[in-house]
């Protein structure tokens, strides 16, 4: 993984970032995620993450539009940068490589 | 929810920590959450929510200037410099316990006076028109507090500033009143109805605010009292006073605070007075006993108003006025002053004095002082011991600001643990204080949010007061000499040191010599020679019990009782005045006006007392005549009628405007003090047709078994008044009480006087230590020269003992001063014996010499051949 380093609760944003696409700001990443793991999250956890991440690389971002519901300010779209994909796609094959090994044992249940 | 916003404040804080960069973006997604949650939860929740959430944004990451904190480690330094004061407190157990010990008395006391200057300033705030609300007072000579009964009735109906005036009279102040078979002493004013215009006292049950204190024999009772009386509601349900007269209950108010200057438990409505005694809001401008309160309109001036009312009198009866010889006028005390005014007597409560604020103020203040002085003496001291550190820490790239913070955290560190262990001693310290002020203060009181404001404040002076000037001048040391070791002990704030030490010893020795002072007069005032004898009599005191005959009765009993000797019927006594400041003239009117106490007598007051007849004779019930038209009077009374002698006076007529004092003299009296020493002899005129106006029964007895004797007056009591309370108290006592407030002085000052010698000494006491420790060598040297243990005692001893000495002489002049001034408001006082500068010097001096001594001797007894090897 060398120098990777992306946190549990990182890659769910990183990985609800992706989703979203053009929707991908702080309330509808927050919004999907507490959709997604079923327990109410701050603007200040999301927002800490999004900073972590935009310094490690993980993330780009820039203003979007502002409306009304948020009192004029601007929102700001987050996209993930291609190292980002690659760290992910590593993360992923590092836990099937796990997986497969687990499922071809096939023993921990016995055990 | 269309007008739904987040609320402003927590929007406030986030723009004060967060990352500018992050605002935007994070207020909008706030906000975002906010307005969503207004749909589905209520607004209530929604607004905690946006609160929570900003708080929960308090992270590393999208703090401000994050960068800086990480570059400099403010923290870790922060934990490294409480890390390297706590070394050095504890290095230098001494100099930290001596500090410690000074700085936690100083915020102790500090603390206290603080809570009892707080409440005391804070009395009567509590009233929401207060700032509008006024005490109308009669400026004369001496000041009245009470007015005359039209004043109130002009200010109501012919100033239209004036929005409200509120009467208020005196009843007999406490009285009986009972339900049924419960009978208890109550603290009773006649109030009008404009009394909850202008006071917040509430009105706590169903008492409708239209009908409370309007009609006659209504009144309104305090919360305590309907508990004491009635099991449930008291509205509607009757007081009864002296078995006679029912008062139905109409309003139950909530107890007044005990920071208010009114106190009572029963306010009976005006209307009462028309029928029970003769009054005229009109017509009585001879009648001085109307207490008046103002409520001005809003935007009224009251300086203005003040000068446009002060004439009122003049306007009115200004010829009567001037006939008389004397002059009055209308004058303000704004509602907040009127518990602190020391002019006019506050006749509803407590009595507050600014002299004894301002004192405990000063003696605060001074400690506090005191105790900084210590810890900048010990610490530049110190500082050439500190001075490799500092030296070093410079070498290796420190600022004079990292090192200035450093010595002040030092000093902040050791003024919190003080302030721990202060807390400890007023929590320990509270009843005591309590007893020493008159108060009921509790741990309760030390929670206000206003105390510990003062608290913080107070500690925050005393840290920079103590440690900022040390901190400067040690971190202005150049490294270069700091390392080499040349500052030796001459190091710069040598000068300011003695200063600072004589200061120290100027407060110690001025509170001494100021206690001795007050002490010496309460002894003159205990001591001296008061014309009667005011020991072994007793006083009944039977201002509630009927008059009448009864009370010749009661007085054949008590005078055939064995270890009675006489016995006297009296409506005043020395220290309770009869009727102050009547107006008698000699002869006939036209003669000069003289301010007389007029009190009511009968034939044995003399006796009971002592008196010495100068001339003329005592009242003789075989003398009717003389009973009935008589007058007795003593030497200051004939001095002020203009009759030379006392024998001159018999024979001569007395005449008043009033009737009374009235008659012609039959004797004259040698001066006796009516009232404490504070106050002059006043004329006095006695006569014996208004016996029936006897409060007290004065007892003169000579018996060893005073127990008994008590048992048996009060077995005579019961026999005539058994239904009535035996309240009886002793002459002399009661009349020291009068010196009260001269002996709360007198602890005070001594229990401060105390404190501030010990915090001074133990200064003296650990500076002494640093100089005998760097003048070890030079002890050595002596010694080995052949001096003695005493001789070097005396050589590290003597510049001290100067400093002492120095400071108790500069202090002289000025405590003379001002104890002349403090005397001089007492009518026979001391003056101040030079004895007790000479006494004060010397108790400072040698409890210095002790404390220095301690120190010196130890460094003298050492063998000279370790101190001069030391290095």
């Amino acid at each position: 993984m060398k120098k990777t380093k992306l946190g549990e609760f990182e890659e769910m944003v990183l990985l609800a970032v992706i989703l979203l696409k053009e929707e991908a700001y702080g309330v509808e990443i927050k919004k999907e995620l507490e959709a997604r793991l079923g327990e109410r999250l701050s603007v200040g956890s999301i927002q800490s993450a999004l900073k972590r991440m935009e310094e490690k690389g993980f993330l780009n971002s820039e203003f979007g539009e502002a409306t009304n519901k948020r009192g004029g300010k601007r929102k700001r779209i987050y996209t993930a940068t291609p190292h980002a994909f690659k760290v992910l796609n590593e993360i992923k094959e590092i836990r099937a490589g796990f997986w497969e090994n687990i499922a071809l044992e096939g023993s921990y249940k016995t055990i | 929810m269309e007008n739904a916003f987040p609320p402003k404040w927590p929007g406030k804080l986030l723009r004060l920590f967060i990352n500018k960069d992050y605002l935007e973006e994070i207020e909008g997604d706030l906000e975002e959450v906010f307005f969503d949650d207004v749909e589905h939860l209520s607004l209530k929740k929604a607004k905690l929510h946006y609160t929570l959430g900003v708080f929960k944004l308090f992270r590393l990451s999208l703090i401000k200037n994050l960068k800086w904190i990480y570059k400099i480690g403010l923290i870790i330094t922060i934990m490294r410099t409480i890390k390297l004061a706590f070394r050095n407190l504890l290095k230098f157990k001494t100099h930290s316990g001596i500090n410690l010990i000074g700085l936690s008395l100083g915020l102790a006391v500090g603390g206290l006076i603080l809570l009892y200057v707080m409440d005391e300033l804070a009395f009567d705030n509590f009233h929401e028109k207060g700032d509008r609300v006024y005490k109308v007072v009669t400026a004369s000579e001496g000041g009245m507090e009470t007015n005359a009964w039209p004043i109130g009735y002009k200010l109501r109906t012919e100033f239209p500033e004036v929005e409200s005036v509120l009467y208020v009279k005196n009843f007999p102040s406490t009285a009986k009143l009972n339900h049924k078979d419960k009978r208890y002493d109550q603290t009773i004013f006649y109030a009008s109805q404009e009394f909850f215009d202008l006071f917040t006292f509430d009105l706590t049950t169903k008492g409708n605010r239209e009908n409370v204190l309007t009609a006659p024999y209504t009144v309104a009772i305090t919360k305590s009292v309907e508990d004491t009386y009635f099991d449930g509601d008291a509205l509607g349900k009757t007081l009864t006073l002296a078995d006679t007269l029912d008062f139905e209950i109409t309003g139950v108010i909530e107890n007044p605070p005990s920071n208010s200057h009114i106190q009572f438990d029963v306010l009976v409505s005006f209307p009462t007075i028309e029928k029970l005694q003769w009054w005229s809001y009109t017509e009585g401008w001879g009648n001085f006993n109307a207490r008046n309160y103002l409520l001005l309109k809003e935007g009224i001036d009251p300086s203005v108003f003040q000068v446009k009312i002060k004439n009122l009198y003049d306007e009115n009866i200004g010829d009567w006025l001037d006939e008389m010889g004397v002059s009055f006028s209308t004058e303000l005390i704004p509602l907040k002053d009127v518990y602190l005014n020391e002019t006019y007597y506050n006749g509803f409560g407590p009595k507050g004095s600014k002299k004894r604020v301002n004192t405990v103020t000063w003696i605060a203040i001074f400690l506090l002082i005191l105790a900084c002085i210590n810890y900048v003496n010990l610490s530049t001291a110190r500082s050439s011991y500190r001075a490799k550190e500092v030296g070093m820490k410079k070498v290796v790239g420190s600022s004079r600001t990292s090192i200035v913070a450093q010595f002040m955290t030092e000093s902040f560190l050791l003024t919190s643990i003080a302030f721990i262990v202060g807390l400890l001693l007023m929590y320990g310290s509270l009843p005591f204080f309590n007893n020493l002020m008159d108060k009921e203060y509790s741990v309760v009181s030390f929670l206000s949010l206003k105390f510990i404001t003062g608290i913080v404040l107070l500690i925050i002076a005393v840290t920079i007061g103590s440690g900022f000037y040390p901190a400067w001048i040690i971190s202005s040391l150049n490294p270069l000499h700091a390392l080499s070791g040349k500052l030796g002990q001459t190091f710069q704030g040598l000068s300011l040191r003695k200063i600072l030490i004589t200061f120290q010893f100027f407060i110690s020795s001025g509170l001494v010599i100021a206690t001795f002072i007050v002490i010496s007069q309460i002894d003159y005032m205990r001591t001296q020679d008061l014309g009667f004898e005011k020991e072994q009599v007793l006083i009944i005191n039977a201002t509630d019990a009927p008059s009448g005959s009864s009370r010749d009765v009661l007085r054949g009993q008590l005078q055939s009782i064995s270890g009675v000797h006489a016995v006297s019927h009296t409506n005043a006594l020395p220290g309770r005045p009869g009727w102050l400041g009547q107006w008698a003239y000699p002869e006939k009117e036209g003669g000069e006006q003289v301010d007389t106490e007029y009190m009511a007598i009968d034939e044995n007051y003399a006796e009971v007392l002592g008196l010495q007849f100068l001339a003329g004779r005592n009242f003789d019930v075989e003398r009717p005549s003389e009973l009935e038209a008589g007058l007795i009077i003593n030497e200051t009374c004939v001095r002020a009628m203009g009759w030379n002698t006392p024998e001159n006076a018999i024979g001569k007529e007395i005449v008043s405007p009033s009737q009374r004092p009235a008659g012609t003299v039959i004797g004259v009296v040698k001066d006796y003090h009516g009232l404490g020493l504070q106050d002059i002899i006043w004329p006095q005129a006695m006569d014996y047709r208004s016996y029936s106006y006897g409060k007290y029964f004065a007892i003169r007895y000579s018996s060893e078994q005073t127990y008994d004797l008590i048992k048996r007056i009060e077995s005579a009591w019961d026999d005539v008044y058994g239904d009535y309370e035996f309240d009886y108290f002793f002459l002399d006592e009661d009349f020291d009480r009068q010196y009260r407030e001269e002996n709360q002085l007198a602890k005070v000052l001594t229990i401060f006087a105390v404190i501030i010698l010990i915090v001074s000494s133990i200064g003296l006491f650990g500076l002494i230590s640093f100089v005998a420790l760097s003048r070890t060598k030079e002890v050595g040297i002596r010694k080995t020269m052949g001096a003695s243990i005493g001789q070097i005692i005396v050589i590290l001893s003597k510049e001290f003992m100067l400093l002492v000495l120095i400071g108790n002489l500069l202090v002289i002049p000025l405590v003379w001063h001002y104890g002349n001034e403090w005397l001089n408001d007492f009518a026979f006082h001391t003056s101040i014996n030079p004895m007790i500068f000479a006494i004060t010097m010397l108790i400072t001096v040698l409890i210095a010499f002790i404390t220095v001594s301690v120190q010196t001797y130890k460094t003298a007894k050492m063998n000279p051949v370790r101190a001069l090897r030391y290095e």
